[in-house]
């Protein structure tokens, strides 16, 4: 018994906020966070994968930039419920205020997803956790994201180092993060 | 009897309302010229927009917008793009590339599909990635910013909507999926639209206006109103009948079939000459049963063998159709088919009168009721204030404008009112075209050819494709790309390359512009120069504002040379039968005291004066000369007979005022201006001719005896 339980726990233990917020404690008080990403996405009915890299830049409270410099220049901003494409052709823009309700929440549920936001991710999601390192998240019942369950990894040092998002789709986005730069809000 | 005639018309008219022969449009008030270019507006989705005004706030509002975008029947709603118009707009407008633009060369391709793979990269639905892979271009940004450069156009309306602090409305365009014309699918819309808004938390109030809305109110309006019309009509038919047969004068009923033949002739005749007749040249049929019964009445009680009678009758018959022949060559289509219609229904039934009562008087004759104009003498003041009271028309509002037949309820006005106030709508110059071709202007505009090129532009286009795709070369690309963007190498294969076939389906995106095999461009002229340029450039060009504000103009023109001449045409008839200027003007003292009634009435209750009120008075025109000469002829030619012309007349009055006095509470404009008009011309003409000419023409007499002495 005691060699076999500690692989039972590692397969069924169902967490709740509190953990999250622990494990992701190095994200909850930052007010700027910078860093590289290498980004693998597998469309699984063609089976072809595109590989991309860049830099994903997050300001406090609610800004984001998720820019691609690899295979070519792109970066998205998310801020105040808006979504700006800078491309070599221009920008778009989409506000969430335009959009359809099921779409503003897979907005919202993305943000809190790059902005690693512990409680509104738990909000969404049903959280496991495997080790003090490896979480699972599956959607609840009724929300619309587009991502059915999640998987992230953490480094010894509390940063995230992989990201697996499964969509719907069957398709799957895998994420790998380098090393942070974190800026802690004054006091902290 | 009159009434039996009157109703049997009425429910004719609505038992039949619906087939093909019978119109209904607006483009029967409209000159030829601008008909060609108003008939076929409708055809267009661009004009299918409609404005619902809400009264909620925003989280109310913003439910609104995402549950009605999904509703069946709405096209585009621009506070909510639905996933599925986005993706059906632009799939083709993909597709179209080689069409739209030359080939920009493999380096550029190259670029665009790098940068489009980055974004394909990120979580989002299947279906956006498979746009994605016709897309490497990015040419679905530029079909965006061309919608919301359009969408900028009206400066009032921010994100799709416009949202008014003051009285807290909110006003939501909504494009329609169907014509206006398709009234069943607009009720049950509009029903589902108010259902919402009970069920949405905060939404307090919501109403629709527009397109498709107008003609559900006017059907509405028209069908309650005749609904109304038809009961007190009944009522008022019974109440005669009875009286007819109490009094034992049911005689005079036996006309009552013979005239419905006959206008039903006259309307045959109508649908064979002109393809159709219009819902208000039936409208027109109960004045006309009034007028052509005159004659057969007065036959009736004045003896249906007698030359005199018969002789008052065919003055009384030209008289009337004199102006209403000058009248059927108005440019009007609507006039024409009216005066035809009359002109046609008068001459049969007077045909048929003459030939039946000629032959068979016996079934006709009746006894005439003991009445004179003597035992009422106070009425002589009347005649004279009606009289005096004539020229009071010419002061009254004259309200031509086509606006005014169209009925709105007291909360649509008010809204009309408030949004043409608020928000920024200008009317749009119109240019119908038979090719999808790209129209060239400085001036603000929109149409196919800004989306699509015509023929030979999109031919030069390919030309550049195919010269670069169709040789021995292959393409540069890395096998991701050549595999993800498969339906994109898809549309650019040599056989592909080819422009859009006019024959097929067009694409989604000019589905706005296209309507009955023809292509609208809408132009957004700032000011009065830019208009003049449009017009030199585009002679054809016109507003629906302009359409429908010509109206006016052309009949006024019309109208200030058709009326003269046509009342001249009438004097000098009856002064062929006179031979006396001043006989001929007693016949016509009963058409002035008939005028001079309608403007109290209409001075009084603040009634305007419309087209379809003139329209009424040419038929107390009508009546009154045939009022007109049966007192004169009387008073003249047999003034030592039995007096059975005074019973005619109160026996045809009273029949077409209680006809036409059910349509005084019907609501809609035309039936409530035709009902008015006829209600109270028929009042005073009735007042002169039973005291206004005898009573001038006893103090002409006395006149005369005078100066004679």
């Amino acid at each position: 018994l005691t060699l076999v339980w500690p692989l039972f726990a590692a397969f069924s233990a169902e967490v709740g906020v509190e953990d999250l917020r622990k494990a992701l404690s190095r994200y909850q008080a930052i007010e700027k966070l910078d860093v590289d990403f290498k980004q693998t996405k597998h469309l699984s009915d063609l089976a072809l994968d595109l590989n991309s890299e860049g830099h994903l830049s997050l300001r406090r409270p609610d800004h984001v930039e998720w820019k691609i410099t690899k295979p070519e220049s792109l970066s998205v901003e998310l801020e105040g419920g808006r979504i700006r494409i800078h491309g070599a052709k221009g920008d778009e823009t989409f506000d969430s205020a335009d959009a359809q309700e099921a779409d503003r929440r897979r907005m919202e549920a993305l943000l809190n997803w790059l902005k690693l936001d512990a409680d509104a991710i738990a909000r969404d999601f049903t959280i496991e956790k495997k080790d003090t390192t490896h979480f699972t998240f599956t959607a609840k019942p009724g929300h619309p994201s587009l991502v059915t369950a999640l998987e992230m990894e953490l480094a010894a040092s509390g940063h995230v180092t992989k990201l697996l998002f499964r969509e719907r789709s069957g398709d799957e986005i895998r994420l790998s993060f380098g090393t942070p730069k974190l800026v802690y809000k004054q006091g902290i | 009897m009159k009434r039996l005639a009157v109703f049997a018309w009425i429910f004719a008219s609505t038992a039949w309302a619906g087939p093909r022969w019978l119109d209904r449009s607006h483009e029967v008030f409209l000159t030829p010229q601008m008909r060609g270019m108003a008939e076929g507006l409708r055809d267009f989705p661009v004009f299918w927009w409609n404005f619902i005004f809400v009264e909620a706030p925003d989280p109310a509002v913003s439910t609104l917008c995402d549950r009605i975008a999904l509703m069946d029947g709405v096209r585009r709603l621009p506070c909510r793009h639905s996933a599925d118009e986005i993706k059906s707009l632009t799939a083709d407008w993909a597709r179209d590339l080689p069409r739209r633009r030359n080939f920009p060369g493999w380096t550029e391709i190259r670029r665009g599909m790098r940068e489009t793979l980055a974004k394909a990269a990120l979580p989002m639905e299947r279906s956006w990635i498979e746009l994605l892979r016709l897309d490497p271009m990015g040419t679905l940004a530029e079909l965006k910013a061309q919608l919301e450069h359009k969408a900028d156009l009206n400066s009032s309306f921010k994100g799709g909507l416009m949202r008014d602090p003051d009285s807290g409305r909110v006003v939501l365009p909504v494009q329609f999926s169907f014509p206006p014309t398709e009234a069943a699918r607009t009720q049950a819309l509009l029903t589902s639209i108010g259902g919402l808004c009970s069920q949405t938390e905060g939404c307090a109030s919501v109403h629709v206006f527009g397109a498709h809305a107008a003609t559900l109110e006017n059907e509405s309006r028209v069908r309650q109103d005749v609904d109304l019309v038809s009961k007190l009509g009944t009522l008022a038919l019974g109440l005669l009948c009875a009286f007819l047969l109490m009094t034992r004068r049911h005689r005079v009923l036996a006309l009552v079939p013979w005239l419905v033949m006959a206008i039903a002739g006259a309307a045959a005749a109508t649908v064979l000459v002109f393809g159709k007749i219009h819902g208000l040249t039936l409208a027109f049929g109960p004045g006309l049963i009034g007028l052509a019964m005159d004659y057969g009445i007065h036959s009736c009680f004045l003896d249906p063998r007698s030359r005199k009678t018969w002789r008052a009758n065919w003055i009384g018959i030209w008289t009337t159709n004199v102006i209403l022949i000058l009248l059927a060559f108005s440019s009007i289509p609507l006039l024409r088919q009216m005066m035809f219609f009359a002109v046609f229904g008068l001459c049969l039934s007077y045909g048929l009168f003459y030939f039946l009562m000629r032959r068979r008087p016996k079934w006709f004759e009746t006894e005439h009721y003991p009445v004179t104009a003597k035992r009422l003498r106070f009425m002589n003041v009347f005649a004279w204030l009606f009289l005096i009271a004539a020229p009071l028309i010419f002061f009254r509002t004259m309200e031509f404008d086509l606006q005014h037949f169209n009925f709105e309820s007291a909360k649509t006005r008010e809204l009309r009112e408030w949004f043409f106030a608020k928000a920024n709508a200008p009317s749009p110059y119109v240019f119908v075209h038979a090719q999808m071709v790209r129209l060239t202007s400085d001036i603000a505009h929109d149409g196919p050819g800004e989306y699509l090129p015509g023929f030979d532009e999109q031919q030069s286009h390919l030309a550049t494709w195919r010269a670069a795709l169709c040789g021995d070369g292959h393409h540069p690309l890395t096998p991701v790309e050549s595999r993800f963007y498969a339906p994109f190498l898809d549309t650019i294969r040599c056989d592909h390359l080819q422009p859009a076939d006019p024959g097929a389906a067009p694409p989604e995106y000019v589905k706005d512009f296209m309507g009955g095999g023809r292509f609208v461009t809408l132009f957004f002229p700032k000011d009065d120069g830019e208009i003049a340029r449009l017009k030199s450039q585009y002679p054809a060009i016109s507003s629906p504002r302009e359409i429908f504000s010509s109206f006016p103009a052309v009949l006024f023109r019309e109208l200030s040379w058709m009326l003269p001449l046509g009342f001249a045409g009438a004097f000098f008839l009856l002064w062929l039968h006179y031979r006396h200027i001043g006989w001929s003007a007693l016949a016509v003292v009963p058409f002035f005291t008939g005028l001079g009634c309608y403007a109290v009435a209409s001075w009084a209750l603040s009634l305007p004066v419309s087209f379809i009120s003139l329209v009424g008075l040419l038929m107390v025109f009508g009546c009154s000369l045939d009022y007109g000469v049966f007192v004169m002829d009387f008073l003249l030619f047999r003034k030592d007979e039995k007096p059975g012309v005074w019973s005619a007349l109160s026996l045809c009055a009273a029949a077409t005022m209680a006809g036409f006095a059910p349509m005084v509470f019907a609501r809609h404009p035309v039936l409530h201006d035709l009902g008015h008009a006829l209600l109270w011309g028929t009042l005073g003409t009735y007042v002169g001719s039973l005291w206004g000419t005898p009573s001038v023409y006893s103090m002409w007499s006395r006149l005369r005896a005078g100066w004679k002495a």
